[in-house]
């Protein structure tokens, strides 16, 4: 199995939709394929526009055209949720951080520990 | 727990030939991430190496699949064999090397190996449209090999590899490391 995705598939939906690196600068308003190229060797991270934009180009979700990018921070907000987790279980109890705990949990990717508590928000 | 489907090993398959490289990167029998010719200057396996070596750093594949060469039945001139057997030194530690007959590619796809460069580039373009403008026209006694065959086969090998599901099913496959 691999270690991790690749970034971004970028390069493979390019070639999928017959589109050259030039084709797809122009889509993104870009004045030439360079900076395509720089995203597809994994070199520079497009904003947030340019994204959407190529969500739009390529009919796919951003998740999936950057499945590498959403992996690793989707394992960053899981630790940091499960880091927030044992700070608020030294807080008291309260209906508020029982949904608070179970949106976490849900996040850290953790069966709920207390299953009278509200359902997850998400 | 990832929304994302669990990835397939990412498998970079090579086709040297005398002017380069074709190459095909693929996670799973059904999903090619990418591929192409990468041509080496100056005929030389250090340029050819130096470009297969920037191909691994970008995408750190988990198995690199290439042409066993050492059959009797082999045409590969020396040089290319050569380069076959550096491959091995490129591959990270991580990364696994498997050779596969080219005898063994024209089972999977043509049965019995009656299967033809072009038959084969067929089938490839048929499961992967994406690559059918590639295709080259049918070789002629008189026509040299077009280099675009060599994506095609890079796909096969590549196919192949996950067919056989990684399994070694030849006496004759092993790893590269083992006989470099």
């Amino acid at each position: 199995m691999p270690q991790r995705r690749l970034p971004n598939y970028l390069r493979a939906s390019r070639k999928q939709a017959g589109l050259s690196q030039d084709d797809l600068a122009f889509l993104l308003g870009c004045d030439s394929g360079t900076k395509v190229s720089r995203y597809e060797m994994f070199r520079r991270q497009p904003g947030l526009p340019t994204v959407f934009a190529l969500e739009a180009i390529f009919g796919k979700p951003a998740r999936e055209l950057f499945a590498g990018v959403y992996e690793e921070a989707e394992q960053q907000t899981a630790e940091r949720a499960r880091r927030l987790i044992d700070r608020l279980n030294k807080h008291g109890d309260g209906p508020q951080l029982r949904r608070k705990l179970a949106l976490l949990q849900t996040i850290a990717g953790d069966a709920p520990s207390n299953s009278d508590g509200d359902p997850s928000p998400r | 727990m990832s929304v994302l489907a669990a990835p397939a090993p990412r498998v970079l398959a090579l086709d040297p030939m005398s002017r380069g490289f074709g190459y095909a990167v693929l996670e799973g029998p059904t999903s090619l991430v990418d591929w192409g010719i990468r041509n080496a200057p100056n005929d030389k396996p250090r340029g050819l190496l130096r470009r297969i070596s920037e191909l691994i750093d970008l995408y750190h594949p988990d198995v690199i699949v290439i042409e066993d060469c050492r059959h009797d039945r082999s045409r590969r001139r020396q040089r290319v064999r050569a380069v076959i057997t550096q491959v091995a030194a490129l591959a990270t530690p991580q990364t696994e090397v498997q050779l596969i007959p080219a005898a063994l590619v024209r089972d999977v796809f043509g049965g019995c190996g009656t299967a033809t460069k072009f038959k084969i580039a067929t089938l490839v373009a048929e499961h992967f449209p994406e690559v059918e403008y590639r295709l080259p026209p049918e070789r002629k006694p008189w026509m040299p090999e077009d280099a675009r065959f060599a994506i095609f086969d890079a796909v096969a090998f590549g196919l192949t590899y996950f067919l056989l599901d990684g399994n070694d099913t030849s006496a004759d496959r092993e790893p590269l490391k083992n006989a470099a």
